[in-house]
Formats: structure tokens, C-alpha cells, sequence
């Protein structure tokens, strides 16, 4: 049994082990308050710690691997990183190959973070417009084309 | 501005006075024959009036007044005698039933009414196949038939009753004469209002007007009900078919009624109303035993040398009296003969009629507004306003003085009696000038109530709307609050009421709280007076965010104390609204004397409470967070939750069965305590980030879950699994 302290599986409680000066808690307290509520409760919500729990589990995560990967989901959420740089940054943080870390990002991705997904593209839009105006857009998909024009009567012009 | 003038009565009213004024000193000895010529010397009841000022004497402005005087006793001696003669032909009047137009009237509406007759037949036959009840055949022929007679006679039916009524008239009108004629004789108007007005009549002609003017509108009365009479009855007449015919129908029989007991009412008003006119005017005609039996045969002599006696007085009261009440008299009376609501309205509508009729109207708001000034007067007294001594005292001077006397005679409580009296007095003099302030007589402004002084009726009410709108500074509010403690607690507490309704607007709530606490300055407010007020304002304190948040545990000391403590209802009630706002002062205060560890106990009972769930710590003021106390509390209060969590204590069945696997772990009820406070710490002020900053530091790294216990968990569960094996394996062997 690897669990330890619950703290380590909560974003927000190892994302503000780190601030030690005043300064630095009201720039996070800032983002924090400013979030909606469902992303807040993502923060640290017990849902979330168990999630990080069991992705330790299945992928066999140290203490140290769980608490790097509650502090990527925390940055994705408060808008610290980029959610494209998310893969990359599990892999390297965590040192797990880049399949691995695709895993891991989708399951999150998919799994914990979809309930807020819109609030969360909103953070992200805001904070990196920049990355998203760059990103190779999705082709948009082609209207259908006519079989026969000569079908349809435009009764409009008649 | 001049259109603005010319649209203003009160405009010609003052040019209408400057007239009046200045005409007698355009020629102070002016004749007034034009006047005389205008009213004509046909009017026998002006006979022998003054007609002129006598001008030998008194200054211009007094000659004016006199000739004001004059004019008005000359119009008002036109005035009755025209009533009177009015009144004298309007009870002569016979009521022509053979009136071309009244017949021809009537004789259209009993051809409409004999067409319906067809009607009524179809609808009878219908009703008699169908069965509707009432309405058949064998319920109304007899009444079909009645009608369909005498429906012709209705007009020569109504004027027999009309005849009848008549007779009855005549008795009365033969033993009276002309009755106007009669009460001038009787009355003698022409003493009554002097011929010339000079000094020496001036206090005579102003009696004669005000009983003049009594008999007038009492006079007035009578006419206008005679009058209403006569048109009242021809209308009757005139929709008597209709009425025969209402009598057919079972519905509308009602009609049939209303229109008999209408008719029959009008038809005996006016013998009932010559028969109580006759009776008085028997009294006047003895007038001079009656006063010699009132008086015992003594000389009464005239009031303030005018040529008003007592004789003349007491007959014209009695006069204007009976003709006043012999009215409404008549009118109860011939209600009684059975007379019905139609009878009823019809005098409603004499009545409105007369209240309207141009300048009467301002008589009986006069006499209201009157009225209302007489009860006043008897409630308030009259207050000598140079002296400020109450020359009579009224309703109010009773009370005062009663609860003088109940004071000195040691009543227990009359001295409260008192001051609840002065402060309801109080409320009714506030909701007077409020409604003065609505009139746009008064305009209420932070001066209201300069130069009043608070202990005063007047210049509490004034305080008393200034407090209710929160216009009270901080300063004024502390000099009138010390005053009142010792003057009058209830209306302390009173105007501290309405003070808080409007939030104590203008005063800082931290001086609310030092004078609830009775500290520094405010210590004057520790007294048993002033109990009542501190525990209102301690009240408003707790809910007020300023002042709770530098409250002190010493102040709540003194407030719970105030409140009788806090097993009291009232001492419990507060604690229980500060515990939501500050627990940190109120367990300061009642952990005081207690060790760490007892007072951690302390706490752990009140955050298990549910007047402090996790979401009321979320939202405390930053004050309480700030207390060391109340950190300390805390973070014990979240990992002592994490260490006896019910999880812990499960068996591995237990857990399983409860739907914890391995992938489904559980974080324990700290972890969910410390969400739950800050999930509630919301909004994103720096008072917020400081609390965010605090729960960390108190409750970080809870360690419930920590390996050691999850392994002795573990080694104890297999332990007690070998122990039963063994005993097991013993009891086979």
C-alpha cells in the first residue's frame, strides 16, 4: 500500500505548499478565488485526490511522481501551463516515456477534467490566446454537395 | 405670473378684502342706500336692517370692520328671508298628479309595460312545460292578472296615497300658518341683528351672525329636502308601471317593494317634518314661560351689553335645533313607517346635495375641521406658548397629573405609566408632523429639530422622525441617549428603535458597541436604566461587520452578563448569533480560566455543533481567524476529525463492503472539512487570501493516512485472524 499523506493527491494543497511569502499567496490566492467554482472544486476535491490516487496506482507512481503530477493538473487549471505543453511537461517532470504521459494526459483530459472542460478552455483561452491563435486549426467540415440542384425548387423566386 | 395670480382664489380673496377695506375710506360716511335698493324693500323679514355705517365714529379701520359687519349682516338677513319664503311656498306645493307632462310621461311607460305583458305570458308558458319553479302558470296568474288591472290605475293609485299624505299636511299646515312667517315672528330677526353696526352694536351684530347663520343652514336643510321631495315623488309616479309590473316576476318582486317603501317615505316626510316644526313652534310661542321657568323668573340681562338676551340665544339654538334634528327626525320616523332603502339613498343624496352646494361646503369641512380641533383641544389641552404652562390640560394634563399624584402616592409602576404615556403622546405628535411634512408645511431636514428640547412632546417628535430616518449624527445621538437614561428610558429605547431601523445610518457602529459596552467615555451608560438600550444596541452590533469585528471577548463578557448569561433565552440567543460571527471571542471569554488542553475540548464540541459547520468557519470574519485561539482550535479540530474518521476504524470487510476498493481509496473526514471551509471562503479580497493562507498553515499535512497506522491496521487484522485459527484448530483437536 503506497497511499500517504492525502495532501499529496490534491492540486491545490501541494501547489500552495510552495508559497512561503505573502506575495506569492496572494498571486495564487488571486488566481484561486478568481476560478469558477467547478474548477476550484477540481483543486481539491476528494474525487480529484482519489483520481490521482488511482492513476499512481495503475501506473505505478512514486510519492514524488504524484505530487509532480497534482501540481501539472493544478498549473493546467489555474492556467499556469498551457494544456497543449501537458504531455510534455508529465514526461518530463515525472520521467515517464512520451506514451506513458499521452496516457496519463488523455485519462485526465477525458476523465477528470471533462465536467468543467468549457470552463477550462475558457482560463486557457484567456491566458494563451497567443498558443491557441498559432495551433493548426481543425479543417472545418464541407457542406454536403448537391446531388441534384435541379431538385429543389426555390419557391422564392417563382 | 400674473395668469399664475389670476388662477389663485386666495388672490381675489385678498383684492376682494382690500375692496372692503379701502371703500369706507374712499368716504368713510358713504350711504349704503344702493345697497338697500339692490335688496329691494320688498323682503319683509330685512325689514328694519341697517343699511348704512354710522361713521361718527372710530378710526378708518375701524369703520371698515364695521362695514364688513354690515355687509354681512344684510346679506344675511337676505338670505332667510328668501329661505323663508322659499320654505313657505315649498310646503304648500301640492303634488299634481294631473300634470300634462307627468301623465304623458307616465302613460309611455304603461304602454312599454303593457307590451311586456305578451312576454311574461310566453315566458310563463315555457316555464309551465319546462317546469322551472315559480315561474309557472299556477304560481303567477293571480299576480298576472292584478297587475294587468291595475297597472292602469297606477298613476290615480299613487295619488290617493299622494292625497292621503296631503291631508295630514293640511292638519298641520292649518294650525302653523306659513311656517317662515311664524319663526319670524316668533325669533324677531330684527333684534337679533342690530339696524346700524357702531361700537356700541359691534359685539351684538357678531352674535346675531353666528345665530343667523345657525338658522340659515338649518333653514336650508328643510328646503332642500322639500325640494327633493316634490321632484322625488313625480319621478315615483312617473316609473310606477314599471314598478306594478317588477311585481309579476319572482325576481324581481324586490323592485315592487322597494319602489312602495321609496314612495310611501317621501309622501310621509313632510308631515312627520311639519309635526315635529309644529311642536317646536309651539315652544317659541310660549317662549316667555319657558325662559321664566328656566331662569325662575330672573332678569338674564343681555350678553356684554349687546342686544343678545339669553332669551334670544337659548330660542335661536333651539330653533336652528329643531329644524336641524327635526329633519333627520322626520326622516328616521318615516323610515320606521316602513319607508325602504330607496327612501333611504334619496336622503343620502339631499344630504351630499347640500354638503356640495357652493360654500356650504367649506360650513361643514369648517364644522369637521372644528370638530377635530375640540377633540384635540380635549386630548391636548391649550399650552400657553409664551409660558409653555398648559392654561387647561386636557385629556393629557389629567393623565399627567394623575400619574404626578400616583408617583407621590408610591403606585407602583406610575412613574413607567408615565413616560409610556409621554412616548405614545410622542408617536401621535411625530405622525402629525409627518403629515404636515406630506402637506408640504414642513420640510424635514437634519435642523428639524434645532432649538427643541428632546424631554419636550414637540422636540421628541421631531428627533423621533429624524431618528427614523437615520439623520441623527453620532455626537446628537450620545447627548440625547444620555439624557433619556435618566429623563425617560422607554423613549430611549424608542427612538433607539426606530434608529436601528434605519441602521443607525449616521452613527459609527463602533461607537454603538463602546456605548453598549458602557466603556471610555460611554461609561455614563452603565446604569440599570440604561440596561435595556445596551442590550438593543449589542444587538444591533452583532450584526454589523464593523463593529464585530473588533469586538472583544471583555465585550462579550459585559453583553452575556447584560443578557443574564448565556443559559437565559436571551443571553443563549445572542451567543448563538456571535458564534457564527466570532466563536473565537466567545470561547475566548469562556475558556478562559480553562487548561490546553480542556480548552481544545472545548472547541472540538463547538465545531461539532451545528451552529459552526465548516461552511460558517469559511465565512467568519478575518478577525476570528486571526485569533491564535481559534487557529490552533482549528487545526486540531481537522486532524483529530482525520484521526478517529469512521474509515479507520472499519475492518477490511467493512471497507469492502462499504465500496472502498484499492483504486477507491478514501481521504478521510479532515481532508473533506478543510474542503468544505474553503470552498465557502469566497470572493477574492485580500481578507479571503489571508484566510486561504491561515487554513493552510493550521491544517497542512494531515496525516491520517499515514503508513504506520495503515500497517498496524493491517498486523492487528491478521493477528486476530491467527488467533482465531489457533482457537479454532484447539477446538477440533
Amino acid at each position: 500500500m503506497d497511499i500517504n499523506l492525502p495532501d499529496n493527491y490534491c492540486p491545490y494543497e501541494v501547489m500552495t505548499d510552495s508559497l512561503k511569502d505573502t506575495g506569492s499567496w496572494n498571486i495564487f490566492g488571486l488566481k484561486y478565488l478568481n476560478l469558477p467554482l467547478s474548477l476550484q472544486n477540481i483543486l481539491m476535491d476528494s474525487p480529484t485526490m482519489e483520481f490521482v490516487a488511482e492513476i499512481s496506482d495503475t501506473y505505478h507512481l512514486l510519492e514524488s511522481q504524484a505530487r509532480e503530477l497534482s501540481r501539472i493538473m493544478g498549473n493546467v487549471i489555474i492556467g499556469d501551463l498551457f494544456i497543449g505543453n501537458m504531455t510534455s511537461e508529465i514526461g518530463e517532470r515525472l520521467n515517464l516515456p512520451p506514451e506513458t504521459a499521452q496516457q496519463i494526459r488523455n485519462q485526465i483530459v477525458s476523465e477528470l477534467f471533462a465536467p468543467a472542460i468549457e470552463d477550462i478552455k475558457k482560463v486557457q483561452r484567456e491566458k494563451f490566446a497567443n498558443k491557441i491563435g498559432n495551433q493548426p486549426q481543425t479543417p472545418a467540415p464541407k457542406p454536403p454537395t448537391d446531388i441534384n440542384p435541379g431538385n429543389v425548387v426555390n419557391l422564392r423566386n417563382k | 405670473m400674473l395668469k399664475k395670480h389670476l388662477t389663485n382664489r386666495k388672490f381675489y380673496l385678498f383684492v376682494l378684502l382690500i375692496v372692503l377695506v379701502l371703500m369706507p375710506m374712499y368716504s368713510a360716511s358713504a350711504e349704503c342706500s344702493w345697497w338697500q335698493s339692490a335688496l329691494g324693500t320688498a323682503v319683509p323679514f330685512a325689514g328694519g336692517l341697517p343699511c348704512a355705517v354710522n361713521a361718527a365714529t372710530g378710526s378708518t379701520w375701524d369703520q371698515g370692520l364695521m362695514w364688513v359687519l354690515q355687509f354681512i349682516t344684510q346679506a344675511l338677513a337676505w338670505a332667510l328671508a328668501w329661505i323663508m319664503s322659499a320654505f313657505n311656498f315649498l310646503v304648500y306645493i301640492r303634488i299634481d298628479k294631473g300634470m300634462p307632462v307627468l301623465k304623458a310621461t307616465w302613460t309611455i311607460l304603461r304602454d312599454i309595460s303593457n307590451m311586456f305583458f305578451i312576454l311574461v305570458l310566453i315566458w310563463m308558458a315555457f316555464a309551465t312545460i319546462f317546469n322551472v319553479g315559480r315561474h309557472r302558470f299556477p304560481d303567477m296568474i293571480w299576480r298576472f292578472l292584478i297587475v294587468a288591472v291595475l297597472i292602469n290605475f297606477s298613476l290615480v293609485i299613487g295619488g290617493l296615497v299622494i292625497d292621503a299624505a296631503q291631508i295630514l299636511v293640511n292638519v298641520f299646515l292649518n294650525m302653523i300658518g306659513n311656517p317662515g312667517d311664524r319663526l319670524g315672528a316668533f325669533l324677531k330677526p330684527y333684534q337679533l341683528l342690530p339696524g346700524i353696526v357702531n361700537e356700541g352694536t359691534l359685539v351684538g351684530a357678531i352674535f346675531g351672525i353666528v345665530l343667523g347663520l345657525m338658522l340659515l343652514f338649518s333653514m336650508l336643510m328643510a328646503v332642500v329636502f322639500a325640494t327633493i321631495r316634490i321632484f322625488a315623488l313625480w319621478g315615483l309616479l312617473i316609473v310606477a308601471p314599471i314598478a306594478w309590473m317588477a311585481y309579476i316576476l319572482p325576481g324581481t318582486q324586490k323592485w315592487f317593494s322597494k319602489w312602495w317603501g321609496t314612495f310611501i317615505g317621501w309622501n310621509l316626510f313632510l308631515p312627520c317634518f311639519l309635526f315635529i316644526l309644529y311642536i317646536g313652534l309651539l315652544f317659541l310661542s310660549k317662549s316667555d314661560e319657558v325662559i321664566a321657568t328656566i331662569t325662575g323668573n330672573q332678569n338674564t340681562g343681555n350678553f356684554l351689553n349687546t342686544s343678545v338676551s339669553f332669551n334670544m340665544f337659548f330660542f335661536y339654538a333651539f330653533a336652528a335645533g329643531f329644524l336641524t334634528y327635526g329633519t333627520v327626525m322626520a326622516a328616521k320616523l318615516t323610515t320606521a313607517f316602513g319607508a325602504g332603502d330607496g327612501f333611504q339613498k334619496g336622503l343620502g343624496w339631499a344630504t351630499t346635495a347640500i354638503k356640495r352646494m357652493p360654500g356650504f361646503s367649506s360650513y361643514f369641512a369648517a364644522q369637521k375641521a372644528a370638530d377635530a380641533r375640540f377633540k384635540q383641544f380635549q386630548e391636548e389641552g391649550f399650552k400657553n406658548k409664551y409660558l409653555g404652562k398648559f392654561a387647561y390640560g386636557g385629556e393629557a394634563g389629567r393623565k399627567r397629573q394623575e400619574a404626578w399624584w400616583a408617583e407621590r402616592f408610591g403606585v407602583r409602576s406610575a412613574e413607567f405609566k408615565n413616560q409610556k404615556d409621554f412616548v405614545s403622546d410622542v408617536n401621535k405628535e411625530a405622525a402629525r408632523l409627518k403629515d404636515q411634512e406630506k402637506a408640504g408645511q414642513l420640510e424635514v431636514t437634519a435642523d428639524l429639530a434645532d432649538g427643541y428640547n428632546i424631554t419636550s412632546k414637540e422636540g421628541a417628535a421631531r428627533k423621533s422622525i429624524l431618528y427614523e430616518r437615520g439623520m441623527v449624527t453620532g455626537e446628537q445621538f450620545n447627548k440625547d441617549m444620555s439624557i433619556l437614561v435618566r429623563k425617560n428610558p422607554f423613549l430611549a429605547q424608542d427612538l433607539s428603535k426606530k434608529a436601528k431601523g434605519a441602521k443607525y445610518k449616521n452613527v459609527n457602529p463602533i461607537q454603538i458597541l463602546q456605548m453598549a459596552a458602557a466603556e471610555g467615555e460611554y461609561a455614563r451608560f452603565a446604569v440599570p436604566q440604561a440596561v435595556g438600550l445596551r442590550k438593543e444596541w449589542f444587538d444591533f452590533v452583532v450584526g454589523e461587520d464593523r463593529s464585530i469585528d473588533i469586538m472583544t471577548a471583555k465585550q462579550y463578557g459585559i453583553a452575556i452578563k447584560l443578557m443574564g448569561d448565556k443559559e437565559t433565552k436571551e443571553g443563549s440567543d445572542f451567543r448563538k448569533k456571535l458564534m457564527k460571527k466570532r466563536p473565537d471571542i466567545v470561547m475566548e471569554y469562556e475558556t478562559a480560566d480553562m487548561t490546553a488542553e480542556k480548552r481544545l475540548e472545548a472547541w472540538r464540541k463547538e465545531f461539532a455543533k451545528p451552529d459552526l459547520t465548516p461552511s460558517d468557519v469559511g465565512k467568519l470574519p478575518l478577525a476570528a481567524w486571526n485569533n491564535p485561539a481559534f487557529q490552533e482550535a482549528l487545526g486540531n479540530h481537522i486532524q483529530k476529525l482525520q484521526n478517529e474518521d469512521e474509515y479507520l476504524k472499519m475492518t477490511a470487510e467493512e471497507r469492502k463492503d462499504a465500496g472502498f476498493t484499492e483504486k477507491k481509496k478514501y481521504f478521510g473526514a479532515g481532508s473533506s472539512y478543510k474542503t468544505t471551509v474553503r470552498n465557502n471562503i469566497k470572493g477574492t479580497s485580500s481578507k479571503n487570501m489571508d484566510k486561504l493562507r491561515i487554513l493552510k498553515n493550521v491544517a497542512s499535512h494531515i496525516s491520517a493516512f499515514s503508513p504506520e497506522k495503515i500497517r498496524d491496521e493491517a498486523r492487528r487484522g491478521e493477528k486476530e485472524k491467527k488467533e482465531e485459527g489457533g482457537e479454532e484448530g484447539e477446538k477440533k483437536e
